[in-house]
Parts: C-alpha cells; structure tokens; sequence
C-alpha cells in the first residue's frame, strides 16, 4: 500500500512538472512571436524607408542611392554631372528625415505604402519635382493616405529634430567629406570640393545650428506651441483632402457610395460637419495660442532664415513665414469661414448645384456660378458681421502690421482683394488708371508698392537676395566671379528700387558692402514705407466698409443682385458673362472670387 | 465529545469522504440549477447589449430619415431636469458603416477620440504602443476576425464602400468580448474622422448615424426618449431604449424555462440525495446507539455527538460544495456560452445552495437518532423497525393522488400549466415512493430462481431497508437526468428548427423605403423580393405583454410555410385590405398571430390588442390566427402600409428568395450593389448569431444534462458504497458459511442489475407523462409547443446509467474486499 501510495505521489509530481513545463512554453512562445513581429516590423520600416531615401536621392541624380561607399564617390565624382560634394549633403539630409520617418509614430504599413508610391511613375515625377514645388509632397501624403495627424505629428518631430539633432547631420557631413578627402589624394578635384563642402558645412553648422540654449529655447517654445501648430497644420492639410468645393459636390451627387442618391438634408449635415472643422481650428487658437504660435515661428525663422545648404530648411522657414504673416488673422478668418459655409446649407442652391453637376460647362458659366457664389458669401458674412466687426478686424490687423512689414499681408491683401476690381476694370490701359477716382485713400504709387510687398513677401524676394550674395560669396571663393555674378546680384536687388529705396554704395566698388547695407538696412527701410501705406489702406478698407455697410450702398446692391441671380447650369456667351463680370466689377467682389477660387 | 464524534468520523475515513463528496455535489448541483436562469440572461444580456453598452438610449437613421446626422451633442448634453440638473451622463456618437475588405463585408464602427471604451470595456489581447486615440487610422479588431483574415499588428487593410475607400491599421487585437461578443459582420473599431472618408472620401469628425446615451441614475428614461424624440434635429430619427431588458428576459426565460423546471426536480433530488446518503448508514448509526446506551451515554450526550459529527461533515461538505460550485459552473458557462463573458457569481444563492446542503444534512443525521430513541436497547441492536402502516398504503395513495391531478391538467384547460407542475412533483414523488415496493415485488418473483446467488440477493434486497434507499436514488435521479436531456432536446428542436424555414432567403438591409425592389429580381437566382419591415414591436392584451416579431409586409404569406387555423384566403383578403385611406370601421387594422397566443391567452380572432413599435402605440384587431414555430410563436404578420399608417415607420428591408448557390447569389448581389452600402446577406448567416447565443445556450443545457446525470449517478454510486460499508458483517457471514467469493459477487452484481432495472423501467415509463407536464408546465412561462418526445434520448440516458450501475461491483472491484476472518 505505501508503495502503491509512493508511486501515485511520484506519477503526481511528474505530472506537474510536466503541466508546468508545458505551461512555461506556452507561455513564452507569444513573447518570442511578439519579439518576431518586431524584429520584422523594424526591418519593413528600415526597408521602406530606404527605398524612400534611393527615390528622393535617384531624382536629383540617377546614379544616387543610399549605399554609394566612398571609393565609389571618388570614382564617380566629376563624370555625367555626378558632383559627390552635393551628394553627401543631400544624403545627410535624406538620411535625417530617413531617421525621422523611422522613429516616428507612423505605421509601419504607412512606411511600406509610402515606399511603394515613390517608386510607382507618379511618385518618382512628384520627388523629382519636389525641389522647386513643395507644395507637390501634398499629393503624395494624400496617396499614402497619411491622417491629417501624422502630417502634425511629422511636422512637430522634424521641427524638434531641426532644433535637436541638425547639428549632427552638419556633423556627418563633415566627417563624410573628411573621409572621402582623405582617400582622394589622388583626385584633386573631389580633393577640393570635399574642402568646400567641410568649410560650407562648418559655416552653416556655426550659423544655423542652434546652440543648447537657443535649443532649449526653440523645444519649450514648440512645446507650448504644439497644440495649435498641431491643430493649423492638421486643418490646412484636412482642408486640402477634403474642401466644401465642386469636387466634393461632385462625389456626393455622383450617385454612389454610402450616402448613393443623397439628399439635401444629408448635404447640410455633411457640409455643416465640416465646417466644424473651422470652429475647431479657432477653438484651438483661443488664449494665448497665436502669440505661442507667433513666437514658435519667430524663432524658427531667425534661426533657420538663409540655410542655403538644405531645401528642407528653406521650405519650412517658407512655410513658417507664411504662418507668420497669417496666423493673426486666422481666427477671425475662421469665423467669416463657418459664416460663409452657411451659404452652401441652403436647399434652393443645393438643387442649383445638383442640375450643373456632370455637365461640362464652359469657363464663363464657371466665373458666373463663381461670382454668385462669392456674392452670396458676401452677403452672409455681411449679415453675420456688423460694420463694427470688419473695423475691429482692420484695426487690429493695422496694429500688428506696423514695425513688421512680414505682418503687414493680411491688412495689405484686403485691400488689394477689394482693389483688384478696379485693377481688373483697367486691364485694357497701360497703367492702374485713376486709382483715387475709386479709392480716395490710394494713389496709383501706392496701390503699386502695395502690390510690391506682396510680391516680395511671396516670392521671397529678400530671401533670393540672400541667396544670391551668399552665391557670390562662394564665386569669390572659389575665385570664378564674372559679369553673371553680379548680373544676378543686381536682379536680386532690383526689388529694392521699386520700393525707392536708395543704396548709397555702388556695387562695383565694394559689393560685400553694397549687398551688406540691403541685408542690414532694407527690412528697417522696407518697414518705413509699409508702416506708411498701411494707414492709407487701413483708411481705404476703412472707407470700402463704410460704403458697403451704407444706407442704399450701391456697391452692396450690385452684389445682392448678384447673389440672388440662380447658378447657371449650362455654358454662357461671352456677353452673358460679360454682365456677370460687370456685375462682379462694380460689386468690387473680382479679387474675393480669386481668392475664393484660387485652388481650382 | 468532539474527540468522539472525529473518532467515529476517522475510523471509517471511506463513509466520511462520501458522505463528503456527496453533500459536496449536491451543494454544487443546488447552486447549478439556482444560477442557470440568471446566468443565460447574463448571456443574453451581454450578447444583446454588446452594441449599445451601458447606453439607455440610442438614436439611430431608419429607411426613411437622413442616414447620417452631426454629432454635435450639446443639445442632448444640455437636457436637465427641473432643478437644473443635468439629465445626462454622457453621450457618444458613433458612425457605422458595412465595407467590403477582400470581398467580405465587415463592420466599421468609428467612435470619437477618447470615446471608444464610454459603453464597453475593450479587452486587447495583443496590441501597440498607439491605439485608435493616437492615430484616427487606427483600428481594433477581435481575435477572431484577427484569425479569420490572418491580421496581425501593423498590418494595413483597405475599406472600401462604392467609389470610396480608406486604408486602416491594426493597432490592437481584442478579446471577443463586449463589442466584439457582436462580431458578426466582424467588427473593427476605429475613429469616426477615418471612417468617415468612406462616406464621401472626405474626413470629418462631427458625423455620425447612431448616438448613444446614458442617462443620470433616476432619470426617466422614457421621459428623456419623448423629449428626444421632440427635438427638432432628431424627429425623424428613431430614438429608443437601449438593451431593452424586458426582451431580454423574456427571451432568457424563454430559453431556461425547461431547464428551470427540470432544475426543480434537480433542487429537490439534491436535498434527497443527501437524506438519502444519512439513512444508508442508519442501521450501522442505531446499533451504535445501542453501544453507547449500554455504557451508559445519556441522550444529551449522543445527541451531541452525532450532531457535531453532522456539523463537522456537514461543514466541510458545504464549503467543499461551494467552491466545486462557483469552480465547475463557471468552467461551464465558459467552455460553454462564452470564455469572454465575466459572469457574476452570487453569493446569495451560493450561500443558499450551501445552507440548503448544511442543513439537510444536520437534519438527516438526527433521523437515525429520532429513531434510536424512539426503541430499546434491543431492538436497536438488532436493527428491527415495526413496518410503518401508512408506508403500505402510501404508494396506492400517491398514485391516486397522481392520477386525479393528471386527469385535471389535461381536461381543464385553465389549470392545465399549473397542475403540470403540481403533477411533474406528484408525479417524481409517486416514483420514489413506488421504486421500493416495486424492487421488493421484483426481488420476490427473482428469488423464485434456482440459482443461490440470485436467491441471495432476492432474499437480502426484501429485507435490507438500503436497497430500497438505493432504488429510490437511482430510479428518481434516472428519471430527474432523463427530463434534463429531454428539455435539452426539446429546447433544441423549438428555438432552431425554425431557422431552417429561411434556407432561400436573402436579406438586404440598410435600403431606404423607397428602394425598388425590381433591381434585385434582375438578379441571376433570385426569384423574388418584397419590402417588409422586420423589426419587433411589442403587443398587449389581458394577461400578456410579449415583444413580438414583426413581418410587416402584404407578402409575408408567400415568405413562410404557415400553417392555417384561419383560411389562408380569408387572412389574404384582409392583409391586402387598403390602408391608404387610414383605418377605419371597414378597414380595421388587422393583424395575424400565431394560435400559441390562444392557447396561453385565449386571444382570439376579433379580439382588440395593442401593438407598439418604436415608442407609439395603436389598436389592432386579430384578423386571424396561423401555426408556426417561426420565433416560438412571438410573431406578427400584418401589411407594410398598416404598419406605415399606425406608425409611420416605412419597410427597412427587402426579403429576397433564392434558388441555387446561396453563396454565389448573395456574393453576386454584393457585387451588383457593393456601390450603395446595402448589406446583402443570406438569413441563415444573419441569423447565425442568434443561432450561436441559442445554440451556446443549447450546449450549456446539454452540459448540465450530462454534468448532473453524472453528478446524480455518482452520489447513487458512493450512497451505495457507504450503504454497503455497513453491512461488511452479513458478507463475511455469507463466505463463512460457505459461499463462493464468486457467488457473493454473483449476488451482489443481481442485487445492482435488479435496483439498476427496476430504476431503467419505471423511468422509462413514466418519462413520456413528465415530458407531457413539462411542456404544459412550460406555459407558465409564456411558451406554448405542441407535445415532443425523444424516446431514443430518454432510452439512451436510462440505459447508460443502468449499465453504469449494474457494472459497479465489477468495476470497484468488490470481490477484493470479501474476507472471511472479518468478523
């Protein structure tokens, strides 16, 4: 019996040992397929991210890619345009935003799609062009099908890694061309381009890396600022997806999908759910929110203005300065937006809508459907905001313009919008015309230096004034200065004299001094003149208002005439269209259709 | 005292442990039967409000309003009561959508950031550091859905709905519980601004088509769903309770109801099992009294240490019962119902499964007692009882008892349910009185045998009061375990079979009102469609209020094989009556039940009901009554422009019928009209929930069938044994005076096989009239069935425990424990 009882309590014991060994292995085997899942995971994004990283550097140069070792730069350098100088710079930026992409939180399956659109035709023509028109990487984010959250949280990461880490990326850079100098002894060209490259890469690592402090500074003022830069960047690109447009119209009358043989109910509700959108973005401005985001901005445009040596610099001080000029205005710009979203909420326009839709109408009908719509928004802005309102919105746009001519576009683009009614009326003659006939506060200088700061401020004329001394500096060094070089200096300043401001130091004399004198001097100069012009546009937007908020305005009866007349839904004649612009010319309304259409 | 009382229990460890176990299993067979109903309502509960949460109310799109709305909830948020309380707890909106992914339609649900665990706990079982809150392309799937598309983290899958589509990423695999205990279409959570972009391709995060509310605690829901209703964004929609739990336990009731009255059985058969048990080991207990009446032990003192003996085996039994209990159930309702389900266990009925255990225990351990002290010291030693008078009588009484109220249940027709029941307890009672005469009557034509070993047992079984203790376990725990299995079998076939009716036919849902059916008879295969409104309403009358299962369509005579109380042409004629015109006294609203409702209710044709659907109610008139399991009865059939003119609620649904492969017909249809977001199903598969829920309910049944069957044929089995420890001394006599070890096991085995047959046959027999009382006595629960009986199950159960029992001597090898020099 105690034999029989020992062996029980033997097969027992063996028993457990068994069910607990068993249960270890159970037990461990998900770790170990959880471990698998990530090693896998961290070798598809390193993948993708790659193939990413060969496309971009493939587009600049068909014989870039990623894994070019240094005796094959030294090879390479100098034959069929391959210059192994520009291509360790732009590999250590490709392989900065590489990095970015791999430790940010997009989805690894994001990471795999993204690969596979850059390397699909599309996306190799998009990369390629991506140097000169950044606006091109919207198309391919909305291919990948990124959220509006991960371009924020993108934006977000790369700002912090420019502040954080770029000076690292100088860094690898020069090591890169260390190495290769030392190995191209015998290459005397790659020899002195490599020294180029270590000098060019130290001067800018001294001027645009920030130190820790002004690192310091740059990610608490980020960090303040990321809720709503996270909120501007995800509308601006939300916007940009999915708009209250005609093509939106056009998928919801299209007769397919959930919502196949919607009605103009379910269209109020959609359209009213996107205009939401705009009262989140305003939502997210309040408080101290645009004064975070004006000194985020701020900083991120004195420290990075001028990066030569990166396009990715140039595009986000770009984007920055846009942000910058506009951010003030947003949230009121977002409460005459959802205002005006009201007007696409009526049924009768609705049905006017849906009796155009899939008919090819030609570009008359097209301004005439544009021209009602724009007046009808016209008239609901001007129901929803008292006179009172608009001259808030211009004084204070006038306060924050004066010192700042950057601050100055919002003020000085209303006006223009308002006046490019008279600008349009005065097409067919050689110059603006009478301009003071129309708006007493403006002569013809003005209205011109008005246009010319809005030209300059979009097209960077400082910035490629800038580029063009910081261009000549290096054909000094590198000893090839000619006619060309100061051809191009003199274009680039050409901007200065249409504002009249003199440069008393002549450019053949010294030109370090002549271009040093703009760089120092024009933005106070330039600011003189804006401050001065502003009081005369604040005077003429003041006195359009006044008209239009007038008792038996003209002006506002043109455009209520305008916007009671019925969308057209087939092509018009010429002189049909005709009535319409003339309708839209004396309502003053030309430049808002621009604007409002100036995505088609 | 207690020293005593732990001698006696130690010096006979065998009896002790049995007497143990058995009061163990019969605690834990008592709180089985008294959980079963409250569990599978837990079941359906969970199942039915997996959906909605812990929502009171829903508003949701209907065929005829807008099928999206703004999720700008402030207006419901901003509801308070008349001191400025807020009404309201929370609100979540949710949007959606069917879409196709690899050719299969799923479910996408898109709730708002920070929103998706409002209503449900969602269990991950495996997930990434960013979930759907972080990244609005983000969605959860279940593990199921997981296996059945082979997903894994990370990996990306493509919606698409019409022309639009979006991409999606699995960021958590969930457990199939809360959302997921719905997950057929499959469900994947997401974020309402992704999910949105199949609507139109364009993001927003305002809209959505169902809004869920909960309510403060102590608010009138009902009130609040009228003033909902009112408002002027959502009159159009359909605004109701969440959950509702009246249906529920309706439906739960419906499903437990056999089971509940054979679980009374089995409640009853536990409190005797364990009375049972203490008198096996009577004879041996009065001896001992005897003993210690000689050495002078006063009555106090006996009586004292018997009890604490009682209490101490008592004790152990119940709290080991308890835990075998709460252990073995809820290893059941898991393997059985749902392993994701978290089922509550009362301690109340715990609690009350062990008293009922405790103290029928203490209680059977004085009867001995009661009467040893009602004899002498002799009488006690030598074991002799004077026969009781009105034991000679009792079987002819119970019987006669028995058959009067039999002959009430089925010729009264009132009374009938109630008397089934009183029957069904007649009835089992009258067998257990009855087993042991008729063993006895048995053994006496079974002595008449030549052969010694069966004289053997004939002679012992008349004289030895065990065999007729153990006869009466056995014959009435056969018969308690053949009800079970039969009230499996029975639930089985009344809540599935009816399903097999749908075989040809489709559903399409999420159509307007206006949809024109003729798009989809164009179809290859499919023969017909009709509009109907499939929905579930809920009809009043004198003594009922029953959520019925609305076919509201002119055509649904041509949809289900009916049988006719009423002429089929004069139920045609007036469902085909016009309502165009509204109701009026030639134009009653008619509408057709099922003849159940007479039975139960006595609702007959003319007779005035009220029906209400989605919070209105109106007058209907019975215009005829038809015969279907379809819905165990609970059904309507009425016209689709009736129900549009009494309520006006439009068709939501069209009912196609088919012929040839489902399959490929259906995935046909949801290639034709993959464009306009319709989900085309066939009705088996969108039945396969239900049919799941029922089914699981089924498995539990069945379950328990068998767990008690066993559970009853092993406290018979250790009764027996412990019943046998007493009588080592008459064995060892037998083999003294000669007999074989082979003949006493000869013996023994007739002695098994004539109890385990004399058990089989009575059973057996009587099972047919219980089956009948437990039909009728399910009508107390609102279920009318006409009369089933499976004999094999009934035959097959009886017959196993039957050779169960008759093999136990071989199988415990009692031969080993004959020895001749125990004296």
């Amino acid at each position: 019996m105690k034999n029989k009882f020992s062996k029980l309590i033997s097969a027992i014991l063996v028993l457990l040992v068994v069910t607990l060994s068993a249960s270890m292995l159970l037990a461990c085997n998900p770790t170990k397929k959880e471990e698998e899942r990530r090693e896998r995971d961290r070798r598809a994004r390193l993948d993708s991210v790659v193939i990413v990283e060969n496309v971009f550097l493939n587009s600049v140069n068909d014989k870039w890619s990623v894994d070019l070792d240094n005796s094959q730069l030294i090879e390479l350098d100098g034959k069929d345009n391959f210059d192994a100088a520009d291509y360790i710079v732009a590999l250590g930026w490709t392989q900065f935003v590489g990095d970015l992409l791999i430790n940010s939180s997009l989805q690894t399956g994001k990471l795999q799609a993204l690969a596979e659109v850059a390397q699909s035709e599309d996306g190799k023509a998009l990369i390629e062009n991506f140097s000169e028109n950044a606006e091109l990487i919207l198309p391919l984010f909305k291919r990948v099908d990124f959220t509006p959250t991960d371009i924020s949280g993108l934006v977000y990461d790369l700002l912090c890694a420019l502040a954080s880490e770029s000076g690292q990326v100088f860094d690898g850079i020069i090591a890169k061309a260390g190495e290769i100098s030392a190995q191209a002894r015998n290459s005397p060209a790659t020899y002195q381009r490599m020294s180029v490259v270590i000098a060019e890469m130290g001067d800018a690592k001294n001027k645009f890396v920030p130190t820790t402090a002004e690192r310091d500074e740059m990610l608490a003022a980020f960090e303040e600022a990321k809720g709503p830069m996270n909120a501007l960047v995800e509308f601006v690109y939300n916007m940009s997806v999915g708009a209250i447009d005609e093509d939106l119209f056009e998928t919801l009358l299209g007769g397919d999908g959930a919502l196949a043989g919607i009605s103009n109910s379910e269209i109020i509700t959609l359209i009213g759910t996107l205009r939401e959108n705009v009262a989140d973005l305003k939502n997210a401005l309040a408080g101290d929110a645009v004064a975070d985001l004006n000194g985020a901005f701020d900083l991120i445009i004195n420290k990075f203005d001028g990066a030569a040596s990166s396009v990715l610099y140039a595009q986000i001080v770009q984007y920055a300065k846009t942000a910058y000029m506009l951010v003030d205005a947003i949230p009121f710009m977002c409460d005459l937006a959802y205002s005006a979203g009201e007007v696409f909420m009526q049924e009768t326009l609705l049905d006017q809508f849906k009796a155009g839709v899939g008919k090819d109408l030609n570009e008359y009908a097209q301004f005439a459907n544009a021209s009602i719509i724009t007046a009808k928004i016209v008239m609901k802005v001007t129901e929803t905001f008292s006179k009172d309102d608009f001259e808030k919105l211009i004084a204070d746009l006038y306060e924050q313009s004066m010192g700042d001519y950057r601050k100055s576009v919002p003020l000085v683009a209303v006006d223009l919008m308002l006046n490019l009614s008279h600008i349009i009326g005065q097409l067919d003659k050689d110059d603006l015309g009478d301009v003071s006939a129309v708006h007493p506060n403006l002569d013809r200088d003005t209205l011109g230096q008005l246009i010319n700061t809005l030209m300059m401020l979009f097209d960077n004329s400082f910035e490629k004034f800038k580029a063009a001394y910081d261009a000549y500096l290096i054909d000094i060094a590198d000893g090839r200065v000619d006619d060309g070089t100061y051809g191009a200096l003199r274009s680039a300043a050409s901007f200065f004299n249409s504002f009249g401001i003199e440069n008393k130091i002549d450019i053949n004399s010294d030109t370090k001094a002549w271009a040093e004198w703009y760089i120092n001097n024009a933005p106070r100069e330039i600011n003189k003149i804006v401050d001065a012009n502003n009081g005369k546009v604040k005077d003429d937007i003041f006195a359009f208002i006044g008209d239009f908020y007038a008792e038996n305005s003209e002006v506002k009866a043109t455009v209520a005439q305008l916007a009671n007349m019925p969308l057209v839904s087939d092509s018009i004649s010429e002189s049909e269209y005709k009535q319409y612009m003339s309708l839209s010319v004396n309502g003053r309304i030309v430049g808002l259709i621009s604007l409002i259409y100036s995505g088609k | 005292m207690f020293k005593l009382a732990l001698r006696n229990i130690t010096s006979k460890p065998l009896r002790a442990v049995a007497t143990v176990l058995a009061i163990a299993v019969a605690v834990a067979m008592i709180f089985a039967m008294l959980s079963f109903s409250p569990s599978v309502y837990e079941y359906i509960y969970s199942t039915q409000t997996a959906t909605s949460g812990k929502s009171d109310i829903v508003i949701s799109t209907n065929s005829s309003s807008d099928r999206v709305i703004d999720s700008l909830t402030s207006p419901i948020e901003n509801l308070k009561d008349e001191n400025g309380e807020s009404l309201i707890e929370y609100v979540v909106p949710t949007l959606s959508l069917y879409a196709l992914f690899n050719g299969e339609y799923v479910q996408m649900r898109g709730f708002k950031r920070g929103q998706s665990e409002i209503l449900q706990n969602i269990y991950m079982n495996r997930e990434l550091e960013k979930g759907i809150d972080e990244n609005e392309s983000n969605i959860i799937i279940s593990k199921a859905a997981a296996d059945k598309f082979g997903l894994d983290l990370g990996d990306s899958v493509m919606l698409a709905l019409g022309a639009q589509n979006a991409t999606f990423y699995v960021c958590a695999i969930a457990e199939n519980s809360g959302y997921f205990l719905d997950d057929a279409p499959f469900l994947f959570i997401g974020r309402i601004e992704w999910v949105s972009r199949l609507l139109s391709g364009v993001s927003t995060k305002y809209i959505c088509n169902e809004i869920y509310i909960k309510v403060q605690s102590g608010a009138d829901v009902d009130a609040l769903v009228d003033k909902i209703s009112a408002m002027p964004q959502y009159s159009q929609m359909l605004v109701q309770r969440t959950g509702d739990s009246g249906y529920i336990k309706e439906q739960a009731d419906s499903l437990s109801a056999p089971v509940v009255l054979a679980g009374a059985a089995v409640l009853a058969l536990g409190v005797a099992v364990i009375v049972l048990l203490f008198m096996m080991s009577e004879s041996e207990k009065v001896s001992l009294i005897a003993k210690y009446g000689i050495v002078g032990a006063t009555k106090k003192q006996i009586l004292g240490m018997f009890l604490t003996e009682s209490v101490l085996l008592a004790c152990v039994g119940a709290v080991l019962g308890s835990a075998l209990a709460v252990g073995v159930f809820t290893a059941i309702l898991k393997l059985t119902l749902s392993p994701d389900i978290v089922f509550g266990i009362s301690v109340w009925r715990l609690f009350g499964a062990a008293v009922i255990g405790f103290f029928s225990a203490i209680i059977s351990s004085v009867l001995p007692i009661m009467r040893a002290f009602k004899g002498t010291i002799r009488q006690n030693q030598i074991d002799v009882k004077p026969q009781s008078k009105v034991k000679r009588i009792l079987c002819p009484i119970m019987i006669a008892i028995t058959a009067v109220s039999l002959a009430i249940e089925f010729a009264v027709p009132a009374a009938t349910a109630v008397m089934a029941v009183v029957s069904l307890v007649l009835a089992l009672a009258t067998l257990g009185v009855c087993l042991a005469p008729a063993m006895r009557l048995s053994a006496k034509t079974f002595e008449k045998l030549s052969v010694p070993s069966a004289k053997v047992a004939a002679v012992n079984m008349q004289r030895d009061g065990r065999f007729a203790r153990s006869v009466m376990m056995l014959g009435v725990g056969m018969t308690v375990s053949m009800m079970l299995f039969m009230a499996w079998a029975m639930t089985k076939s009344v809540f599935s079979d009816y399903i097999s009716n749908f075989s040809d036919m489709i559903f399409v849902t999420n159509v307007q009102a206006t949809v024109d059916t003729e798009q989809f008879t164009n179809t290859e295969g499919v023969t017909y469609a009709t509009k109907i409104v499939w929905k579930q309403g809920s009809l009043k009358g004198v003594g009922f209020d029953k959520t019925m299962n609305i076919l509201g369509s002119k055509d649904a005579l041509d949809l289900v094989d009916f049988g006719y109380v009423t002429e089929r042409e004069d139920i045609e004629k007036l469902l085909n009556t016009n309502y165009s015109n509204g109701t009026s006294d030639e134009n009653l609203p008619y509408v057709f039940l099922d003849k159940a409702l007479n039975v139960l209710y006595g609702v007959n044709v003319g007779d005035m009901l009220t029906l209400e659907m989605d919070g209105k109610t109106a007058e209907v008139v019975v215009g005829g009554m038809l015969d279907h399991k379809l819905f165990s009865g609970n059904y309507i059939v009425v016209s689709d422009e009736l129900i549009n003119k009494l309520f006006a609620i439009a068709p939501d649904t069209v009912v196609l019928k088919a012929q040839g492969d489902m399959n490929a017909i259906v995935n046909g249809l949801r290639a034709r009209f993959a464009n306009n977001n319709y989900y085309v199903v066939d009705v088996l598969t969108a039945y396969k929930w239900d049919m799941q829920s029922t089914d699981a309910v089924f498995d539990l049944v069945g379950t328990l069938a068998v767990v008690v069957a066993l559970f009853i044929f092993s406290v018979t089995v250790v009764a027996t044994m412990v019943g046998r420890g007493a009588n080592e001394k008459s064995r060892s006599a037998l083999l003294n005076a000669g007999m074989s070890k082979r003949a006493l096991l000869c013996s023994e085995l007739y002695e098994h096989g004539l109890i385990a047959l004399v058990s089989y046959v009575l059973a057996f027999a009587l099972s047919a009239l219980l089956t009948a009382c437990l039909i009728h006595a399910l009508r107390l629960f609102g279920l009318y069935f006409g009369f089933m009986y499976e004999a094999w199950v009934v035959a097959l159960v009886g017959a196993v425990m039957t050779i169960g029992y008759m093999v136990v001597p071989v199988a415990f090898n009692f031969k080993r424990g004959y020895n001749i020099k125990k004296r």
